[in-house]
């Protein structure tokens, strides 16, 4: 028979020490309450960051509902500034697109033969419809303006009128005039009284010219080479 | 940290020092168990511990056990004895779980004590309990139910107030750590167990300690503890005895019997006499019980001349009568024990029965 050993522990568990230098009894509250002021710790700061963030985030709201009036007259200005930079860009689009205008008019008058008469003369250019009846007049963005001269006037001989739309298309108008002709339906004879006290009536004959000029062809140009051009 | 797994648990206890704390001394004795043996690697006697008498007594002595490095084992199994401690062989139908009641009963009589500490174990092997015999024809009560057997327990009580202050006896994180708390008489038995009753576990033996002022008699039969005496007479009565007869102080009594110089034989015979008779009636009780005969008896604890107590003892048990040497039964490690504790072994014992006893508990 085997004898049993005759032990009676009369230790509680608290008791009975366990001779490791680094106790499980110890460690297990400091570890417990290292997480939890860890744990403390985090939340703390979350709750700062969030509460920092929060204040932060109404402080911009207040900026925004601040800065929105400024902005829109930011953006307003903006527009304007766009719009008067464009229109001096076309402004300086134009001024390499003129004309020579006076000189035409000088050489028309040399070669109007003395018979016809001119009525009037009138330069048409395309205009851009207009968003607001008293807004200033919109640049156009067009790089190539079509552009026309209208002539009316009368004559007493007649042939002198193909003479003078002959001499238009020459060369020596051909930086203006691309072509010219008469509408259809524009000569009308006309009655009327001659010049002094014995004069009587004198017939003559009401016409119009219609001339296609060349294209204005506008170029673009940087503001430093706009301004040496017009230097 | 250490974890104990089912694997390192038997190997967890296998190094401890058993130390026993007395007013006068604290005796420590260091064991290495391996399957095969139990080796005794260190003994060392250290100052000894004054314990609270009363719950109103308080004693500073908190981490005042510091034990010698070479004696230093990482667990320590630590007996006391108080004179408030109790320690009863009783009989029990139920184990104390299962009726509590019946236990305490049974321990403390009708005074039931308040703030003990309690704890019982079974002497016998529990699963080495005889089968029930088979029930009679036409006995239908025992059909359902198996005849109850009476099971023996040691039951100890100590003082709350004591255990707690042993436990504060040990500085923290160093070596030993307290494992284990015993009664002084329980670890004398655990370590007689395996001594002499290890060594003829077939046999009937009894084991006579003697201390101060009482003695007590446990009789092992087939390696179970079967029966436990106490007598109130010691080695204070034979050497008041002596001293009376012979006209000397008690010390010089105690000298002249431990010397032989004289032959105290007619002096001590009536007292010894008298407790042996004693020791015989209980033996012979429990070899009729038992059905076997006394094969030896073994005395511990005398200081009054060692020799008369076993000359008068065979001549009244009429069977052999040895003293015991604790030390003769195990393994002892090369220069463990000095040669002045080897003469005073015996005070050694309790110290080793606690260390064993902790050392060998599976449930430890």
């Amino acid at each position: 028979m085997s004898s049993p050993i005759l032990h009676v522990n009369l230790f509680v568990d608290s008791e009975r020490l366990s001779p490791a230098p680094v106790r499980l009894k110890f460690i297990m509250p400091i570890s417990a309450a290292f997480l939890a002021g860890l744990v403390i710790t985090a939340s703390f700061v979350v709750h700062a960051l969030y509460i920092s963030a929060e204040s932060e985030s109404k402080s911009l709201e207040i900026d925004l509902s601040d800065l929105k009036p400024k902005y829109a007259e930011f953006e307003k200005l903006q527009a304007d500034s766009d719009a008067l930079e464009a229109s001096v860009v076309q402004v300086r689009c134009a001024k390499t697109a003129k004309y020579p205008i006076a000189n035409f008019l000088v050489e028309l008058a040399k070669v109007v033969p003395p018979s016809i008469q001119f009525n009037s003369l009138t330069y048409e250019y395309p205009t851009l419809p207009r968003a607001m009846p008293f807004a200033p007049e919109p640049a156009s963005t067009n790089l190539v303006e079509e552009a026309s001269l209208r002539i009316s006037g009368r004559t007493s001989v007649h042939e002198d009128i193909a003479k003078f739309l002959e001499t238009l298309q020459a060369e020596n108008f051909s930086n203006i005039v691309k072509s010219a002709d008469i509408p259809r339906g524009s000569f009308r004879q006309e009655q009327r009284k001659a010049v002094g006290a014995d004069a009587g009536d004198v017939a003559s004959l009401l016409f119009e010219v219609n001339i296609e000029c060349v294209p204005r062809k506008f170029k673009s140009v940087s503001a430093k080479s706009g301004k040496e051009a017009s230097k | 940290m250490s974890i104990v797994t089912e694997k390192n648990k038997a190997k967890k206890y296998a190094d401890v020092v058993g130390l026993e704390i007395t007013g006068t001394a604290t005796y420590a004795v260091r064991i290495f168990r391996t399957p095969r043996k139990i080796e005794i690697v260190s003994v060392a006697e250290l100052p000894g511990v004054q314990l609270p008498n009363s719950e109103e007594e308080v004693i500073k002595n908190a981490a005042s056990v510091v034990v010698p490095r070479q004696a230093a084992a990482p667990y320590a199994a630590v007996a006391v004895n108080v004179p408030s401690a109790i320690m009863r062989l009783v009989v029990l139908k139920k184990s104390p779980d299962e009726d509590a009641d019946a236990a305490l009963t049974e321990l403390f009589g009708t005074s039931r004590l308040a703030d003990y500490r309690i704890g019982f174990v079974e002497t016998s092997d529990p699963d080495a309990i005889a089968e029930p015999e088979a029930p009679q024809a036409g006995n239908d009560s025992s059909k359902d139910k198996a005849p109850e057997k009476d099971r023996m327990y040691i039951a100890c009580a100590l003082p709350n107030h004591v255990a707690e202050n042993v436990a504060k006896l040990f500085p923290e994180a160093r070596h030993p750590a307290p494992a284990s708390l015993q009664l002084s008489s329980a670890a004398r038995l655990a370590a007689f167990s395996r001594g002499p009753v290890r060594r003829d576990s077939t046999a009937l033996l009894a084991h006579l300690h003697v201390s101060e002022n009482q003695s007590t008699v446990a009789i092992f039969s087939r390696g179970v503890l079967v029966a436990y005496r106490q007598f109130p007479m010691g080695n204070s009565a034979v050497a008041s005895r002596v001293a009376q007869e012979f006209g000397l102080t008690e010390e010089l009594a105690i000298e002249m019997l431990n010397e032989n110089q004289v032959d105290p034989s007619s002096v001590t015979a009536p007292v010894l006499t008298t407790l042996f008779r004693q020791v015989a009636l209980s033996t012979e009780f429990v070899a009729r019980r038992e059905k076997s005969a006394l094969s030896g008896l073994f005395i511990s604890g005398v200081t009054t001349g060692i020799a008369h107590w076993l000359k008068i003892a065979e001549s009244t048990i009429q069977t052999p009568v040895e003293q015991w040497l604790p030390f003769d039964d195990f393994a002892v490690r090369s220069r463990a024990i000095p040669r002045t504790m080897h003469i005073v072994q015996e005070k050694f014992t309790v110290a080793l029965g606690a260390a064993i006893a902790l050392s060998e508990d599976p449930e430890a």
